[in-house]
């Protein structure tokens, strides 16, 4: 990135060109002299963000757990783990966990797949350009145009069954949001729709970063195609890869919106994931602290999983 | 930047007018012409206030009851949701005018309960809707059919629109609560005592009244008399209106979604209720009625309890129910709507039996897992007889876990 | 992949069956992608009394206009749109800037703690939202931020914030140390480097980044109908829902023209933004 904008501004000074150069180095090795006033200035540029999110966001979570410790009688006493026990014995909740895992696979998976080679197919412009915007233009669109879409796709009525009809199959022609696991896997494929938009953006900012002396190295190497892709841009991508990937597999694990306007998490809570049975419990059922725990295992489940990919993405490579 | 910033123009107190927080938009005009009459009453017009999704209603008005941020009134439902939020002491007792409504003979009997908590009144009813069976005025005369008066009658209604390729009856587990309509139907018109004691608890889902209910239930999704389980209730008036569906269970209404897409009420489209399945068994209908209560921490409580003392008048009502397209709580005002008048009438001169409306009779936890339960019967994923003994331990263990909190 | 194959500035006597195969796909994709954005707008176009209940594949008559404007005078769009532009833009701008202070301050100065710090504010992202609504709101209706433009835009602030800086602190991973070593050397302010050398070099991410945000705060729905009620402070998204709610009585057709009337901010912003994530130098070049 920095590359493309230094073309158009000649205001910073220009680094000398790298073409081996990594993406990026340990920030810690750089030690000036003036520390204290830097540590200072530090903590005056890191507050306001943390700041925001302790009050708003970490704040009230720290609420949750405590409710997620006491039961769900009128006058609410302390259960202890009572309320995490939900989870080794109701058969909802295990579905759930089913989809989540679905879901965070799916979502994954999928855009990272599409949106890479979506960006990279339509990278250097022309009537590509027209393609680009057919899959990023989803994105784009309100969550209840996308809701009313699919279900006009997706219900037994709907375009998806009257297409296969037209072309005489009949056969797999069903309700595709009425059966397990079937309704879960549409309703993937309906948000990779929507959602691989941002995993394009985010590759083709990539793409850019990549600087054009090191393409040119690597065909005066002689490497073409798919060896060229494979062994010069890919890694280039790595950045945003782990952006990509860590968004995805934070969005997958939180799965709610299109389910909860698609199918509400039914028929008979069969296409629930975690964040749906978390709504589901608090909110209709009424169980607060039963909705409190599962929203603590569900976050545990995200936090962990993200420090697991990303504690080895935090740094950059050789490091 | 704060002062820079606006605040809410409907939550600051404005004189002259009681507040009322509701979950449903598209009756904004109707409340403020009712509200028109109310001033002339007692001083006080109504101002609207409302949240377009009904669960982030529930909640946010709950909370709101705690705090000095509530409504002069809530729009509420009946039976155990309005039970659950008089328990918590955040209700005004509005007994005294309930009795008020009783001597003027604006209230029948058999709506005090739902409206209870402990013996004490919380709430006024809002309108009272019956759920009835729409049809195609065009479609039935096209295939020589009537409004069905008996059991046998439906069924032939019924298969004459199946072999002319009309889907019969709508019915549908999409947007969840519309699983349990026909159940409350089959239940109630296979026996409607029986259907009183099952929703207080004191019957069981495993006994064979509720057992014959699904088995008909079921007779009818195999036969391909309904809908897939996935239709989309808010294409129902134009599925009437197009002939491809029959017959369109619902509540009353759903009238005025009918009536928009040009059919006219009594003319165009008629609606019936359910006949008993056997000819001997008593009549029935189910009914609903939303709620008004007044917060016990109302900004404006005097002029809340003013509006709810004369909110079932009938002149208030009158442009009230012009307005719904439907039904007033108040036996003495007539709805302005033909289908609904006919119906009304005949079920007061026939004493029907009033049943409440699934949804508002038990623990709103039971309620709504029982309600989960009968979508997955609806896709064919549980037989009749594992539904009921799923619903059945469920019913055990909330009825126990609501008395337990009564204790 | 094939774009860079065809990087070489030789002529080329024949098309590489590369390019075809890479062609066809791109089109099949987009056509299959294009299939519901196409059912949308036409079944939008419909006029709104001649809606069968079932989706229709091709126009029939021209009622978009009409519907859109049913829409828009039915859920009062025009206010409710006014206040989303405003959040979208402050909070987004505002989470941007605080997201790429902190992303400078993480990864550019010598602040201690660095992983810490970093899934501090990172763990926002991580909650699910539907935790925040109970707790907000009592806290909201505690301090007089309930029902206040200001609310709206601190909390949407503070969900923007996590994911601004992941891609901030990301980027800023890959700028070259040895421009602000130089920039130290020479007695620059932190301040000043922030300003006139770190800002400037991630203006692409920033925009990014922006973006995004822009398009999450347009479209939430969950915050808007919890912390706000008043038609004035309303975002744009809890009108829409107000017209859904009255769906059976208005149809589809009317739902979908006011659905795609609200989509066309965000879609103008994606064209606009469009030359900031293309970049203006071939890879060819």
């Amino acid at each position: 990135m920095s590359s493309s904008v230094e073309q158009r501004r000649p205001s910073p000074p220009r680094p000398s060109a790298r073409p081996d150069r990594r993406p990026g180095r340990p920030a810690d090795r750089r030690r000036g002299p003036r520390q204290a006033g830097s540590r200072l200035a530090g903590a005056g540029f890191l507050a306001p963000a943390v700041l925001f999110v302790g009050a708003l966001l970490l704040l009230p979570f720290a609420t949750t757990i405590h409710r997620s410790f006491f039961d769900d009688r009128r006058v609410s006493g302390f259960a202890g783990l009572d309320n995490y026990t939900l989870f080794l014995n109701d058969p909802t909740l295990v579905r759930s966990v089913q989809n989540t895992l679905m879901w965070v696979v799916g979502s994954v998976a999928l855009p990272m797949v599409l949106g890479l080679a979506i960006a990279v197919l339509t990278h250097s412009g022309g009537w590509s350009r027209m393609a680009r915007l057919l899959v990023v233009l989803p994105y784009a669109l309100s969550g209840s145009a996308v809701a009313v879409v699919w279900n006009f796709v997706l219900t037994t009525d709907g375009a998806a069954n009257q297409a296969l009809r037209a072309f005489g199959l009949d056969s797999f022609a069903q309700g595709w949001l009425l059966e397990w696991p079937g309704n879960t896997l549409v309703m993937i494929i309906a948000n990779t729709w929507q959602a691989a938009g941002v995993a394009v953006i985010l590759f083709l900012v990539g793409l850019q970063t990549i600087p054009p002396e090191t393409l040119e190295a690597a065909a005066l190497d002689g490497a073409a195609g798919w060896r060229k892709f494979w062994y010069v841009v890919l890694p280039q991508l790595r950045t945003v890869s782990v952006i990509v990937v860590g968004t995805s597999l934070v969005g997958g694990l939180k799965s709610f919106d299109l389910i909860w306007v698609l199918t509400q998490g039914g028929p008979g809570r069969q296409s629930e994931t975690l964040a749906v049975s978390m709504y589901q419990e608090t909110f209709l059922a009424l169980h607060p602290g039963a909705g409190a725990a599962v929203a603590v295992v569900l976050t545990a489940i995200v936090l962990l999983t993200s420090w697991l990919y990303l504690r080895r993405q935090l740094t950059p490579k050789g490091t | 930047m704060l002062a820079g910033c606006a605040r809410g123009n409907s939550t600051a107190v404005q004189p002259g007018t009681t507040s009322l927080a509701n979950d449903n938009a598209t009756w904004d005009q109707g409340y403020v012409a009712a509200g028109r009459e109310l001033k002339k009453l007692t001083g006080y017009a109504l101002r609207p206030l409302s949240n377009p999704n009904p669960t982030s209603y529930k909640q946010v008005t709950q909370i709101s009851l705690q705090t000095t941020k509530a409504t002069d009134m809530i729009k509420w439902a009946s039976g155990y949701f309005l039970k659950s939020l008089a328990r918590t002491g955040e209700l005004s007792d509005l007994s005294s005018l309930w009795s008020a409504y009783e001597r003027k003979g604006w209230v029948t009997e058999q709506a005090r309960e739902p409206m209870s908590y402990r013996g004490a009144v919380y709430g006024v009813p809002l309108y009272e809707s019956y759920y009835v069976l729409f049809y195609n005025t065009a479609l039935f005369r096209k295939h020589g059919l009537r409004a069905p008066d008996t059991w046998e009658e439906l069924l032939h209604n019924a298969e004459v629109l199946k072999k002319a390729g009309v889907i019969p009856f709508v019915a549908t587990q999409t947007g969840n609560w519309p699983a349990y309509e026909w159940f409350q139907e089959l239940v109630s018109k296979v026996d409607p005592e029986f259907y009183g004691e099952l929703v207080s608890g004191k019957a069981r889902y495993t006994d064979p009244q509720a057992h014959q209910a699904l088995q008909i239930w079921q007779d009818f999704m195999r036969k391909g008399w309904m809908t897939p389980a996935d239709f989309d209730q808010n294409n129902g008036a134009a599925a009437l209106k197009s002939g491809r569906v029959g017959m369109f269970l619902h509540g009353s209404w759903q009238s005025q979604g009918i009536a928009a897409t040009g059919l006219k009420p009594g003319t165009d489209f008629d609606a019936f209720v359910l006949p008993p399945v056997e000819a001997s068994t008593r009549r029935s209908v189910i009914t609903e009625s939303g709620v008004l209560a007044v917060p016990r921490k109302a900004v404006s409580h005097e002029a809340a309890m003013a509006n709810a003392a004369n909110w079932l008048d009938p002149k208030v009502q009158k442009v009230w129910t012009d307005f719904l397209q439907d039904a007033s709580a108040n036996p003495r005002s007539r709805p302005g709507n033909p289908v609904m008048a006919g119906l009304k009438q005949r079920a007061l001169e026939e004493r029907w039996t009033q049943l409440p409306r699934y949804g508002e009779s038990g623990p709103p936890n039971l309620v709504q897992g029982n309600t989960d339960d009968l979508g997955a019967f609806m896709t064919g994923a549980s037989s009749p007889r594992s539904t009921l003994r799923s619903m059945a331990d469920r019913a055990a263990k909330e009825w126990a876990a609501w008395e337990r909190d009564e204790a | 992949m094939p774009t860079l194959t065809t990087s070489g500035r030789a002529p080329r006597p024949r098309p590489a069956p590369g390019r075809v195969l890479r062609n066809t796909v791109l089109v099949v994709t987009s056509l299959i992608w294009a299939l519901p954005t196409w059912l949308l707008l036409v079944n939008a176009l419909v006029p709104a009394a001649d809606y069968s209940g079932e989706p229709h594949w091709w126009p029939q008559g021209f009622g978009l206009f009409d519907n859109i404007s049913q829409a828009w005078t039915q859920a009062e769009l025009g206010p409710a749109m006014g206040n989303s532009l405003l959040y979208a833009v402050t909070s987004a701008t505002a989470a941007i800037l605080v997201a790429t202070m902190a992303a400078f301050a993480t990864v550019i100065m010598p602040v201690k703690r660095k992983t810490l710090w970093f899934w501090l504010i990172y763990s926002g992202t991580l909650l699910p939202l539907q935790v925040f609504l109970r707790p907000l709101f009592l806290a909201y209706a505690g301090t007089g931020l309930y029902d206040a433009q200001f609310g709206l835009f601190l909390v949407y602030v503070a969900i923007a914030v996590p994911f601004a800086y992941f891609i901030m602190r990301n980027f800023a991973l890959t700028l070259a140390p040895e421009i602000i070593e130089a920039a130290r050397m020479d007695g620059a302010s932190w301040w000043r480097i922030f300003w006139q050398i770190h800002v400037p070099l991630s203006w692409s991410a920033m925009v990014a980044a922006f973006v995004f945000q822009f398009v999450a705060v347009w479209n939430d729905l969950l915050f808007g109908i919890t912390l706000s009620t008043s038609s004035n402070i309303r975002p744009v998204m809890a009108a829409l829902a107000e017209l859904q709610g009255n769906y059976s009585s208005v149809g589809p057709p009317v739902v979908l023209g006011g659905a795609l009337l609200v989509s066309l901010p965000t879609v103008v912003l994606f064209f606009s933004a469009q030359r900031f994530f293309v970049s203006s130098l071939r890879l060819h070049g």
